[in-house]
């Protein structure tokens, strides 16, 4: 079968690879229809998430039909259609069971090497480094999907992939941001990013009740997309964030700030020109220039939300302003299972249509070049699907 | 059993940070004694203490500040003992996880080096194990205490000689959280003391081996199945893949064994995939 292989740094290749087989009895296979390329795969694009080897089958936005089932799996037929969430998780650790299911106990076959860096392991993913399961990820023609009788949400209405195809990460991603923020009646909320996950953000916002979204990038297109989506924007080449913020807010600064960017910030502050340099002298990993803005310009007693991936670690963290203010820090990988017949509701209801955020459809065969436009945000870019 | 050997309770300096402390004090001693004058002797003196330090693992200073650290590993690296704590929550009743661990038979499941068990009586077993992976192919061992669903206690014998003692203990979490499992082994490594001290800096060692065997001791009493990224199929089988310390050697990655997939990517069409196989590890 075709797969989108990461063979190094901004090495992407489409290979004739084996096809997956059942392992375990909670095991499906599942083949593929349509399949996206994350922002956070653009982390590995790149090279910033270790444990990634040569011919990582890559991909954990992913949907398409089932075509076998273990003797485990009772709730799924051959030719059901799922959406599979990016989070693998068995449903019944303690983790699962309180409907933590990115922090599910079992799913990390690697889970000793997680431990060793983070102290406990966080639940596997699909093609997102051997840190994180080293499963086959779902940018290829079929995938094995663990724990199928937990992961994959059937799509029985008759939508497009298109429309639901978001439900298995940026969607969720985005909402759990937004829910995370505690939004309450006449809240702004600050946005950094405005990629597709910084999209979902914004309209989640909304629909939880925010009275104001500020959104902050500096690709045109995006912060054109922002807007359309009801957000004020601010493009941070011409305009002093802080500053700005602050205006826009009357002095109190906005009542929670969500940071969608993540490890890869971009920036031509002094701090951020600091962290590209500790960054390349291998000093440091991840640059935490959009987190230093966000805790400085955030309410006081306001929540920084981080659904932007972080893996390492970063240099300068500002915790005294963080505690003299009285931050609430919420983070962590998105709790699928958790949101999906929630959001499968609010699309039925059409209060929103996911595939806003496409801008570009490639065949699988394109992978390597789809990757590359999306890396440079060329054409507009925000969102690239894969038909497979 | 929860409560440490007196060894393990003096023990409160990290063992990389042992292992320096010992090396830089016995080169700072050799090199004081060299240098027969007041700094000579001031050098050897510290260099004698910091030795002291790193191989009784005890720091007095530690101690006054109150920093006391707990080693993961109890073993002393002088004597020729490992002893390994290590404990995991699972959410089952002790019974459940009693019945599975007293049933020996099911252990090869756990540790997939351990060919068969042959209980001989209720007490009594001996255990073999796949040749290539060690040089001792059989033992024998005995229960030497059973408390159901709390507590169970053994010996490992080689030619009547302990080769390890071990014990298993299964204590209901607070909340409901399940039971927590708590491993007690003690045993001589191949390599001796120091081999296994450096093997467990390098977290490669029993302490990590261990924490692995309960983290998937829990996938099957909580799952079902124990967890794997095997996948596509020409990778490995599932048990070479359970086999390999997960933490020693990364798995394979997905497509890099080209050589041998040429024939299985011939197999495009749907209903040509065989069909679920002996590949299963659960039971």
């Amino acid at each position: 079968m075709k797969a989108a292989c990461w063979f190094g740094k901004q090495d992407i290749r489409v290979e004739d690879v084996p096809e997956p087989t059942l392992v375990n009895s909670r095991d499906a296979i599942i083949r593929v229809t349509s399949t996206a390329i994350c922002g956070s795969d653009l982390h590995l694009y790149d090279g910033y998430i270790p444990t990634m080897k040569q011919g990582d089958i890559l991909g954990h936005e992913f949907m398409g039909e089932v075509v076998e089932t273990g003797p485990g799996v009772q709730n799924l037929r051959v030719g059901d259609r799922v959406v599979v969430p990016f989070t693998i998780a068995c449903g019944s650790c303690w983790f699962c069971r309180t409907q933590k299911f990115s922090l599910c106990d079992n799913s990390n076959p690697n889970a000793g090497m997680a431990e060793t860096l983070y102290g406990h392991s966080p639940s596997g993913l699909f093609g997102y480094s051997h840190l994180l399961g080293g499963y086959a990820g779902g940018q290829a023609e079929y995938v094995r999907v663990p724990f199928a009788d937990v992961g994959p949400f059937k799509i029985n209405a008759d939508l497009p992939d298109e429309t639901v195809l978001f439900l298995t990460d940026i969607f969720p991603t985005g909402y759990q941001a937004a829910e995370q923020c505690d939004i309450k009646r006449g809240d702004t909320i600050a946005v950094w990013g405005c990629g597709p996950v910084g999209q979902f953000a914004i309209r989640s916002a909304f629909l939880l009740g925010a009275e104001r979204v500020i959104a902050i990038d500096d690709v045109p297109e995006r912060l054109e997309m922002a807007r359309a989506s009801g957000a004020e924007t601010i493009d941070f080449d011409d305009e002093a964030v802080y500053d700005v913020l602050l205006d826009m807010t009357g002095g109190m600064g906005p009542d929670a700030c969500i940071d969608a960017v993540g490890l890869e910030a971009h920036g031509a502050t002094l701090d951020a020109i600091y962290d590209r340099v500790k960054v390349a002298a291998y000093m440091a990993t991840d640059r935490a220039h959009v987190l230093r803005q966000a805790i400085r310009v955030c309410r006081k007693g306001g929540t920084i939300s981080i659904p932007g991936v972080y893996g390492g670690l970063i240099d300068k963290f500002p915790m005294g302003p963080a505690f003299g203010k009285g931050l609430t820090l919420r983070m962590g990988q998105t709790h699928v299972h958790r949101y999906l017949p929630k959001l499968m509701e609010l699309i039925q209801s059409e209060q929103i249509d996911p595939s806003f955020v496409i801008t570009h459809r490639f065949n699988l065969d394109d992978a390597a070049e789809a990757y590359e436009m999306f890396n440079e945000k060329r054409d507009g870019c925000v969102k690239v699907v894969l038909q497979a | 059993m929860s409560q440490n050997g007196k060894c393990a309770k003096n023990v409160n300096v990290g063992l990389a940070e042992r292992l320096i402390s010992t090396i830089v004090g016995a080169k700072l001693f050799t090199s004081g004694l060299s240098n027969a004058s007041t700094y000579g002797l001031l050098k050897a003196g510290i260099g004698g203490l910091l030795a002291h330090r790193g191989i009784s693992g005890h720091c007095s200073l530690y101690d006054r500040v109150g920093a006391k650290r707990q080693a993961p590993a109890l073993s002393h690296p002088l004597s020729r003992q490992i002893r390994v704590i290590e404990s995991v929550t699972i959410n089952c009743t002790p019974e459940e996880l009693y019945s599975f661990w007293r049933d020996l038979r099911n252990l090869p499941l756990l540790v997939p080096q351990i060919q068969s068990v042959q209980v001989t009586d209720s007490r009594h077993s001996r255990w073999f194990i796949d040749e290539s992976s060690c040089p001792v192919v059989s033992w024998d061992a005995f229960i030497t205490e059973d408390e159901p669903n709390t507590f169970i206690e053994w010996v490992a014998l080689d030619n009547d000689k302990v080769q390890q003692r071990g014990a298993v203990e299964f204590v209901p979490a607070v909340g409901d959280r399940g039971t927590i499992v708590r491993i007690d082994l003690k045993y001589h490594p191949a390599g001796g003391a120091l081999g296994a001290m450096v093997a467990n800096f390098m977290h490669h060692g029993p302490s990590q081996d261990i924490r692995n065997r309960l983290h998937q001791f829990k996938q099957l009493m909580e799952t079902g199945e124990i967890t794997t990224n095997e996948s596509p199929s020409a990778r490995m089988t599932a048990h070479d893949e359970r086999t390999q310390d997960i933490d020693e050697e990364l798995p394979e990655s997905h497509t890099s064994e080209r050589a041998e997939l040429a024939d299985v990517s011939q197999n495009p069409v749907v209903a040509d995939r065989p069909a679920l196989s002996g590949a299963e590890t659960t039971t």
